[in-house]
């Protein structure tokens, strides 16, 4: 994705190449007039240092444009994203689509669909378990607020488990500088060394500036911290219609651009070259329930416009697309999570994030996330898109059949119909409904539950996934965490 | 077979492997296997066809690879046992779609998961007028009709065909099982039919079912 230029713009687009250099042009402003606020003396020192206008009075920082073009310039295109103990990555960028579920939970939804409680570390290690085996997840998460661990333990714990139970790449976030250390001490164990860790990195960092125009000291020292450990970063700002941003989706496109882009310069500085994706969670505020909206079209409208942007200034896009607000597994649960699906497919973000995540990102559910599973690999196939070849156009395979003729024998269709279809799990019903009664009328939640079940079935008899010298490292890392903070009870050491 | 080693011969046949099949026949007949056996054994391994179809775990066109290679398998062996009396005496059911209708696909699959079951079959084809139903139960003897219809315009005609069987005093020859997607139990019994069968695996159970 070359910088600044309109070549790699997505499948759906909502702005013009004009309407993105309009938002551009005025986030420029904005970053160079108005400026943005670090309540960090660090962050203020390292971009006084670094050609930015630093007024420490009032912690504001303007930037020149040169620099935030040099800075947005300094950024890589895309970036490997590693597994944990497979030596096999992701590559996040460019036209590449992948689905993970979303952020921090503070509620757990039991199986009913229904009603929610205190997520637990078991929980945690049940979703890891069964997000290891859903082939349309493409990336973890420490996704949940963890209750029954102490509370300045629960960023290690989130991580020590994901590392434990999940291969796939990790994306964590942390509000405490301690927390940062021992995380990154903990993905240095499982990576063997510090090189290796910052070459092959197996986990990237989320962190959110405060809209509007602020960081707050909690989150930027964080930054910092892992900008200096040479690790991935993917900001994600969340501007709220009429609330924390203008209520036009213009100006808060704008506005999340300059925030975005407020920490770029940061993080380049600290790092150059550092890995940092554009992301984003706009949300429409909505003005009768005085709530915010993840399954709005105008959370969706401008989540298209962040690829845009995103794709204009060659950075791997992210973008928040498949959660919902409604609270329990519905219709209305259907409806936002699957348009969310399709759009972000459509609009070609990079990461996905969503799945299994209900009550406007305060709930995670394993039963949605399996049901997730299903929309993301319908969505996999849409993106894989339609080839056309000679064998493909299939001219002898219609002459040979004919008028009234039948495919379903021609070994043509052996050869293809794998390739060609993208086939759900049992959890998609296509069944006749004879067929379906027979089986006892099942709805999308009775088998959403049955396969959440099988899943754990079969990852309980394998324990943890990671093994050897990874996990002995791991191990080691962890229980010298906890002899140094004084933790002797957990409700889980494995 | 002759050291006691389990060959999935079913996983063989769907995976498309008609050569290895083949291979493992010739084998098998060098290790002085009888033909019978042979047949006993294939036809075990297929008639499994119809419990991992309803598991999930197999897809249509790999049912239809895997029948067409039991059929080219079997033709092999049934080459060495001794010839049989009738060219029709294994024939089990007449099948078609009714008149009005050109829709042949379902009747079809059903016609191969049958073969798989070792169910010999006469199709008559699509758009098959009530009157060659009863010719063709006459000329062959057979009991067992399967009447295919794909609309709601064409399904009335399954009616036809045993109302028709009816007034030519014949009803009680034959059994009549009616299959289709706008075609229901409820329907069936309206009409009369002795069975319904919503896909072809319940078809093959419940044609099984009318022969005894």
């Amino acid at each position: 994705m070359p910088k600044f230029s309109f070549t790699s713009q997505p499948k759906l687009r909502i702005l013009s190449d004009l309407q993105i250099e309009e938002i551009h042009d005025c986030a420029l402003r904005v970053l160079k007039n108005v400026g943005v606020r670090f309540h960090c003396d660090e962050a203020l020192k390292i971009l006084g240092d670094h050609d930015c206008d630093v007024d420490l009075k009032n912690k504001i920082v303007k930037f020149n444009n040169t620099k935030v073009m040099d800075s947005i310039r300094s950024a890589p295109e895309t970036f490997k994203h590693y597994y944990i103990n497979k030596d096999r990555f992701l590559e996040i960028g460019g036209n590449n689509i992948f689905y993970y579920p979303g952020s921090t939970a503070v509620n757990f939804m039991e199986s009913d669909g229904k009603t929610v409680r205190s997520p637990k570390c078991q929980d945690f290690i049940h979703y890891s378990q069964i997000v290891q085996r859903l082939d349309f997840v493409d990336v973890q998460t420490s996704c949940m607020l963890l209750t029954d661990v102490p509370e300045d333990f629960i960023e290690i714990m989130k991580v020590y488990i994901a590392l434990l139970f999940c291969d796939k790449p990790l994306i964590t976030s942390t509000f405490k500088k301690e927390n940062t250390r021992d995380v990154v001490n903990m993905i240095e164990a499982v990576s063997g060394d510090k090189e290796t860790m910052k070459k092959k990195s197996c986990t990237a960092f989320i962190y959110c500036p405060s809209p509007p125009l602020t960081w707050a000291e909690v989150i930027v020292e964080n930054v910092i911290e892992t900008a200096k450990n040479g690790l991935p970063l993917i900001f994600v700002s969340m501007p709220q219609l009429g609330a924390t941003a203008p209520a036009t989706i213009a100006g808060c496109l704008v506005q999340h651009t300059a925030e975005i882009l407020s920490g770029l310069v940061l993080a380049q500085a600290i790092s150059p070259g550092l890995p940092v994706v554009y992301g984003g969670t706009p949300l429409l505020f909505d003005m009768k329930t005085a709530t915010s909206a993840l399954g709005a079209i105008e959370t969706y409208m401008m989540d298209i416009g962040i690829s845009q942007i995103g794709r204009f200034y060659g950075l791997p896009v992210r973008a928040t697309m498949t959660e919902t607000d409604s609270k329990c597994l519905d219709t209305q649960t259907g409806w936002e999570t699957g348009m969310g699906f399709l759009i972000g497919t459509l609009a070609e973000i990079n990461l996905i994030s969503g799945s299994g995540m209900i009550e406007s990102a305060r709930c995670q559910s394993l039963e949605k996330l399996v049901m997730d599973n299903e929309i993301a690999g319908m969505c996999r196939r849409l993106s894989n898109g339609i080839d056309v070849d000679e064998d493909r156009l299939a001219y002898n395979v219609i002459a040979e059949a004919g008028p009234e003729g039948s495919f379903l024998t021609n070994e043509h269709t052996f050869k293809y119909f794998k390739k060609e279809q993208y086939f759900p799990s049992l959890l998609t019903d296509r069944k006749e409904r004879a067929e379906w009664e027979r089986l006892g009328a099942s709805t999308t939640l009775d088998r959403a539950k049955d396969r959440v079940r099988e899943l754990l079935e079969k990852s309980s008899k394998n324990g943890p996934y990671l093994e050897g010298e990874k996990l002995e490292n791991l191990k080691r890392v962890f229980k010298e965490i906890c002899v140094r903070r004084n933790i002797s009870k957990l409700p889980f050491i494995a | 077979m002759e050291n006691g080693q389990y060959v999935d011969l079913l996983g063989i046949m769907l995976k498309g492997e008609k050569e290895k099949l083949l291979e493992w026949i010739d084998d098998a007949i060098e290790n002085k296997t009888s033909p019978e056996k042979l047949a006993t054994v294939l036809t075990k391994h297929m008639s499994e066809l119809g419990n991992v179809w309803e598991s999930g775990s197999i897809f249509l066109p790999e049912v239809i690879m895997a029948v067409s290679i039991f059929e080219l398998a079997f033709q092999k062996i049934e080459k060495l046992l001794p010839p049989k009396k009738e060219e029709t005496a294994n024939i089990g059911m007449i099948l078609g779609t009714v008149e009005g209708d050109v829709h042949s696909l379902g009747k079809d699959i059903v016609k191969l998961v049958l073969k798989s079951g070792g169910i010999k079959v006469i199709d008559l084809g699509t758009n098959v007028k009530a009157n060659v139903f009863v010719k063709t139960v006459n000329e062959y003897n057979i009991p067992i009709i399967g009447l295919s219809a794909l609309m709601t315009t064409t399904m009335v005609k399954q009616k036809d065909v045993i109302d028709n069987f009816v007034k030519l005093g014949m009803r009680e020859k034959v059994k009549v099982i009616v299959g289709g997607a706008p075609v229901t139990q409820e329907w069936a019994d309206k009409i009369g039919a002795d069975a319904y069968a919503a896909n072809a695996f319940e078809a093959l159970r419940k044609i099984r079912f009318l022969m005894e």
